[in-house]
């Protein structure tokens, strides 16, 4: 088979060819009707490819909309779940509160669980909030004077609050920052059954 | 509608529809296209007659292909970009059964001499 074509329509697909490369799928190669060779069918394949990259480009582009629609929809979530999980404030008894910390403390967590705690103090009425740190693995540098200062702030409140499940580092921690801070009394214990024990022969409200 | 149909008889006595063909072809249209070539009327011999300026949209031309049960298909079109679609969307199926004319008289004819 031999086709004589005109130089301009070769040109004028390569040109389109290079746009297509560079990710531009909206040119079309001008079709006319007196153009009746065998070429004309190769420009309208061309033109049809295109169509089919404009289509998945298209639908890719709505999968990928999607997608990060979902991605932030999660990180949400994710995030109302982490807030919620970070400052589980539970009522152990009436006006005794409980603040089981788990992970990792860091000066944005201790601000927030101040926030929270300090919130749950007043409405409540709390007169003790037992804080225990069993299940923290480490307090930033800065964390530990938050957390006491949210202490003297919860004594502001007329609420007496108990550390427990302290370890041997972050007692030191303590006695080093007691001292710095003007020594803030605090009243720690061993266990959270420790402290609940102690709050509740307070309130008399335990028999035999 | 882009596709109207004539159930007719060829001048030896087959069956056989006629198509016009005109328009945008879009999805819904190839669709039904295909379910009556594919249904009531399949294996029967086709002569579909394609007006200049008729476009058939991506999704029809992907629908069109799976016709591979249906019978005989002769198209006819003065239309050189209508021929150059048909050709491009009949290049990967049995070249056997369709066939583009320039004239219905020449359609007719090889329509006339498939086996049924």
């Amino acid at each position: 088979m031999s086709v004589t074509i005109e130089g301009e329509r070769v040109d004028q697909l390569l040109r389109i060819i290079v746009a297509a490369a560079t990710g531009d799928y909206e040119l079309r190669v001008p079709l006319v009707e007196e153009d009746d060779d065998e070429f004309l069918e190769v420009e309208l394949g061309v033109n049809y490819l295109l169509e089919e990259l404009a289509l998945g480009k298209a639908k890719s582009d709505s999968q990928r909309q999607q997608l990060e629609a979902r991605a932030e929809e999660l990180a949400h979530q994710q995030s109302e779940l982490v807030e919620a999980l970070s400052t589980p404030v539970i009522a152990v008894w009436p006006g005794v509160l409980a603040l089981p910390l788990v992970g990792r403390v860091d000066d944005e967590r201790a601000a927030r669980i101040t926030a929270v705690l300090l919130e749950r103090v007043a409405a409540e009425r709390a007169t003790h909030v037992i804080l225990d740190l069993t299940g923290v693995g480490t307090l930033a540098g800065n964390t530990m004077p938050g957390l006491l200062r949210m202490v003297r702030a919860i004594g502001l409140l007329g609420a007496s609050c108990l550390l427990t499940g302290i370890s041997p580092a972050v007692a030191q921690q303590i006695v080093a920052l007691g001292e710095a801070e003007g020594g803030a009394p605090v009243r720690a214990l061993a266990q959270l059954s420790d402290a609940l024990a102690h709050v509740l022969a307070q309130k008399g409200a335990l028999r035999g | 509608m882009p596709f109207r149909y004539e159930e007719l008889v060829t001048p030896n006595g087959r069956p056989y529809v006629r198509v016009h063909v005109s328009g945008d072809i879009s999805l819904g249209d190839a669709e039904d296209y295909v379910t009556r070539f594919l249904g009531q009327y399949r294996g029967r011999h086709v002569l579909s007659v394609v007006a200049s300026g008729t476009e058939y949209s991506a999704k029809a031309r992907k629908h069109l292909l799976s016709m591979e049960e249906a019978g005989p298909h002769a198209t006819v079109t003065s239309s050189a970009l209508v021929r150059a679609a048909i050709n491009l969307m009949t290049r990967f199926t049995d070249n056997s059964k369709y066939r583009v004319f320039g004239n219905e008289f020449e359609a007719m004819a090889w329509l006339d001499d498939q086996e049924g």
